[in-house]
């Protein structure tokens, strides 16, 4: 049975041939740098089939998209973005890319695109260029696509996909330490619910609609459901929330990867083979190593 | 492929299959190679020419098997020892002829010094010549070999006659791909004549002349089979079609043959499929016929022409028909297509009967007369719209049986495609001679119009070809529409009834529903047709359906969804979906596990909200859903 949490780190990224700067290569992974090394056949295994050619190798990183909530909506990204003209997520007044050749400029505008439709704008998505020129091409914004969230520069060396854990485990602390209870609606909220037996599916999501997800404010550390908090917006998904105690505004996407982790977290000992569909960057490398 | 360690051996191949490969010829060498070395001490150096063997005992060599022992069953090794053991002596055979051995082993290795891809005559260990002699002291010695010996020997013989071919024949010798692609020798040798006239009828029923014994499988020996496509069971009417005259045709399912069938076809009003009638109980004369108007005719025209046509007809008795071609034909396509193809039917006028129908006593059918086929074809020109007919023989019966049918519309040449595309129907339309008054009635399988108060152009010449305008007194058009499965191709009594509203293929639900169609639904929606329904659909985002009833059903759900709003006052695809979708999110809310999974960024499978949403008594379709996911930036998955 698998539990769905926030991922650690999914990101989609565009690579470059280096040789063929007008090659380009759309992927997707949970772990970037040792992904990188597979394209470019520093690894033994992996590596996809459109990378192998000995011409355009090595690749560079370019541009990623990272933040996503789940593997899955990576995964769907991922596509749109390799098959700009025809994806539904981008309709059809808006599509730049009409046919088979994307040129980098298109690429970037189907990004800025996909991030800011229907689709995906609720997510809270997050860009970052590792390369001036490109970086250049975005700002050019040749495509005339509106885009109004930041996008980072930087190096990939110094990508870090451990992002920093302080909010989970703050959350950890509290929730082992003291009762907690919902700064909203105050009720109790019961951190270690017996669990039943759960056999399938459907009764674990039965149990779960019982086991409500909370979080917390990173600033206060004051506790509460997500619906509590939700409610009091009008969009089924918000994107930020302020916190009723110190009223600073919350990121989202943040809040819910500390509640997700923190049932897996406190379900994963109780219930029998529980899993995270996408595994931490840090187990895959493991897993990667010891195949020979 | 990544790099891969070196296997076994000096040489590395990349891919496996080649360095498996490589290995086991490494391997085999080797073997060879050890042979060798295992006779070499009994080597002399002495060249000479070799006297060809009459004794052919099985020799060790490293050839592989080419032949088998005269005697059964037994092994090489076996027959060796044997032949040694009686000599109790190795050299002993080899003693009285140092010769054969020294040739031996020289062929040996001039054997494996060529390279084996090329099949060059020096790589051969004994000469056809003396090959073909061996087999036929073989032969002598032996004269009666079991079964399996023939079969190697003919294809020794085989194998030499082909490769002695072949070598004549290319220059490249007997390459792999020459073998191949040379065709395999048909000569008959003496035993293969001779086992031919002993072959009794089993054989010769069951195997073909060149494989006869089949107990041991040739390798050179080929043998092909053709399999006969399957007949498609649809036989398609010859018709004779001449490329102008369009119509259609349409059987109807009638199980009496007294009652006279008349289709009458409007192309605008084309709701039945041409789903064709196959039943072989039908009575082979089926008058049926149909025209499709040509789309520039109107009424006038063809009224016009008519008059002139009957002018020209020479015997009143004839039916004519304006511009039909009266060719029917029992078995007809059952392709449905959006565009009806032209065809030609011919008519066959049916026997008379009396007219009693069973249910519809007042009606006095029309009969046709099935004893005297009229043959009539009629060519209809498409350019114009005059038209002409060319009547052939006709004889005719009573005036009354006579028939005249169908409606003689002109026909356009050019397809015109059908309005909509539905379910199976058929549709049957009946000339009554009598004026009836017929009120409309609708069924959940049935649907029964009055057609010629619709204004529709009906043109009947009854035998005595009245007046224009009297006509319709006379004859009342009847339609009557049911589905009808791609299957069954059951004739229908006459009375039975026929819906014209295609009906899904479960009546029942549909009753249901029709009746809670009325009630929330305003009645500007339901009276929609179906096309105009479907395009409501479109504007809303919605997928239309097929089946009026099933996008009815639809609606009926999404406006129990959203009452009280009204559906005629949502006009565009956003108040459509807005106010959907703020009552999903109102629903959403309301639940603790579906609003966090929602949160949580949760990939939603469609048919669990579907089902959830059932629980709560809503039906909504998944593409609704999805929609309210895509908007929503909801990920969904299976």
């Amino acid at each position: 049975m698998s539990l769905h949490t926030t991922p650690q780190f999914y990101c989609v990224y565009l690579l470059q041939s280096i040789p063929k700067p007008r090659t380009f290569y759309v992927g997707s992974t949970p772990d970037m740098k040792r992904r990188l090394r597979q394209h470019n056949g520093d690894l033994k295994a992996g590596g996809a089939f459109r990378t192998k050619r000995k011409g355009s190798r090595p690749w560079k990183v370019v541009t990623i998209v990272y933040n996503f909530p789940s593997r899955i909506s990576a995964l769907q990204f991922e596509h749109s973005l390799q098959h700009p003209q025809f994806t539904r997520r981008i309709s059809h007044d808006d599509r730049v890319s009409k046919s088979q050749s994307t040129s980098l400029h298109q690429r970037l505008a189907n990004i800025k695109l996909l991030i800011t439709s229907p689709g995906f704008v609720r997510m809270d998505l997050k860009v970052k260029i590792f390369d001036d020129e490109v970086y250049l091409a975005w700002r050019t914004d040749k495509y005339d696509v509106k885009f109004d969230r930041e996008v980072e520069l930087g190096k990939f060396d110094e990508l870090d996909i451990n992002e920093c854990d302080d909010d989970f485990d703050a959350m950890k602390q509290k929730a082992l330490d003291e009762d907690i209870s919902c700064c909203i609606c105050k009720a109790n909220i019961d951190v270690f619910k017996d669990v039943p037996e759960i056999t399938s599916r459907h009764e674990f999501a039965e149990f779960l609609g019982r086991f409500p997800l909370v979080s917390l404010c990173y600033n206060t550390n004051s506790t509460f459901h997500l619906t509590c908090m939700a409610r009091s917006q009008d969009q089924l998904i918000p994107t930020s929330v302020n916190c009723p105690c110190c009223s600073k505004s919350l990121t989202w996407s943040r809040i819910v990867k500390t509640s997700t982790k923190l049932r897996y977290y406190l379900l994963k000992d109780n219930v029998k083979g529980l899993t995270q569909p996408t595994q931490d960057a840090c187990t895959q490398e493991l897993l990667t190593q010891n195949t020979p | 492929m990544s790099d891969s360690e070196p296997g076994g051996g000096s040489l590395y191949f990349n891919s496996t299959q080649m360095q498996s490969r490589y290995e086991d010829l490494v391997e085999e060498e080797t073997k060879t190679k050890l042979v060798k070395s295992k006779l070499n001490p009994f080597k002399n150096d002495i060249d000479k020419p070799i006297l060809s063997t009459k004794k052919s005992i099985a020799k060790p060599r490293a050839k592989p098997k080419s032949r088998k022992q005269p005697k059964k069953n037994v092994s090489l090794n076996a027959h060796v020892r044997q032949s040694f053991e009686n000599n109790a002596d190795k050299f002993s055979y080899f003693a009285g002829n140092q010769s054969k051995l020294d040739d031996f082993i020289k062929r040996i290795t001039r054997a494996e010094d060529v390279e084996h891809l090329t099949h060059k005559s020096n790589t051969k260990l004994w000469t056809p010549s003396e090959w073909k002699y061996i087999v036929n002291s073989i032969r002598l010695k032996f004269p009666v070999l079991p079964r399996a010996s023939k079969m190697t020997l003919k294809a020794i013989n085989k194998r030499m006659m082909l490769q002695s071919m072949n070598e004549e024949s290319q220059e490249d010798g007997g390459s792999m791909w020459s073998q191949a692609c040379s065709h395999p020798s048909t000569e008959m040798s003496n035993e293969d004549i001779k086992s031919l006239y002993e072959l009794n009828e089993e054989q010769m029923n069951g195997s073909s002349f060149i494989e006869e014994e089949h107990e041991e499988v040739s390798p050179f020996v080929m043998s092909l089979n053709v399999d006969e496509k399957l007949k498609s069971d649809s036989t398609i009417s010859d018709s004779e079609s001449e490329p102008e005259i369009i119509s259609e045709h349409r059987i109807k399912k009638l199980s009496s043959p007294e009652i006279v069938e008349e289709n009458l076809h409007k192309s605008l009003v084309q709701v039945s499929e041409s789903i064709y009638d196959n039943n072989p109980h039908q009575p082979p004369l089926d008058p049926t016929m149909s025209f499709q108007s040509f789309s520039f005719a109107r009424q006038d025209q063809v009224y016009e022409v008519i008059e002139s046509d009957v002018e020209s007809v020479k015997s009143p008795s004839k039916p004519i028909a304006l511009s039909s071609p009266t060719k029917i034909s029992k078995t007809t396509s059952p392709i449905e297509s959006p565009f009806t193809t032209p065809t030609i039917l011919t008519k066959q006028i049916l026997n008379s009967r009396p007219t009693s129908i069973s249910r519809r006593s007042p009606i006095k059918l029309i009969n046709q007369s099935f004893e005297s086929p009229i043959q009539q074809e009629i060519i209809i020109s498409s350019d114009e719209e005059s038209i002409h007919s060319t009547a052939k023989s006709s004889i005719t019966t009573d005036s009354k049986d006579l028939f005249v049918e169908s409606q003689d519309m002109p026909v356009s040449s050019m397809p015109i495609p059908k309005s909509q595309k539905r379910k199976t129907l058929t549709t049957t339309r009946l000339q009554i001679s009598n004026a009836l008054i017929v009120s409309d009635y609708e069924d959940s399988t049935v649907k029964l119009r009055k057609i010629s108060e619709n204004n529709r152009i009906i043109i009947d010449l009854d035998a005595e070809i009245p007046d224009s305008e009297s006509s319709d007194d006379d004859f009342s058009i009847i339609e009557i529409t049911r589905e009808v499965k791609p299957e069954e191709g059951e004739p229908n009594t006459s009375g039975q009834d026929v819906s014209v509203v295609q009906v899904p293929s479960s009546p029942i639900t549909t009753t249901e529903h029709s009746l809670t169609v009325a009630t929330n639904i305003p009645s500007e929606i339901s009276s929609l047709k179906a096309t105009e329904l479907s395009k409501k659909f479109k504007a809303w985002g919605l997928k239309p359906v097929q089946g009026k009833s099933k996008m009815l059903e639809i609606l009926t759900n999404i406006t129990h969804f959203i009452d009280p709003i009204n559906l005629t006052n949502l006009d565009t695809q956003q108040t459509f979906q807005q106010s959907v979708f703020i009552k999903l999110t109102q629903l959403i809310r309301s639940d603790q596990l579906w609003y966090d999974r929602i949160l949580s960024y949760e990939p939603i499978r469609i048919d669990e909200l579907k089902q959830w949403l059932a629980t709560q008594s809503y039906i909504l379709e998944p593409d609704l859903l999805q929609m309210y996911c895509d908007n929503h930036s909801v990920t969904t998955t299976n």
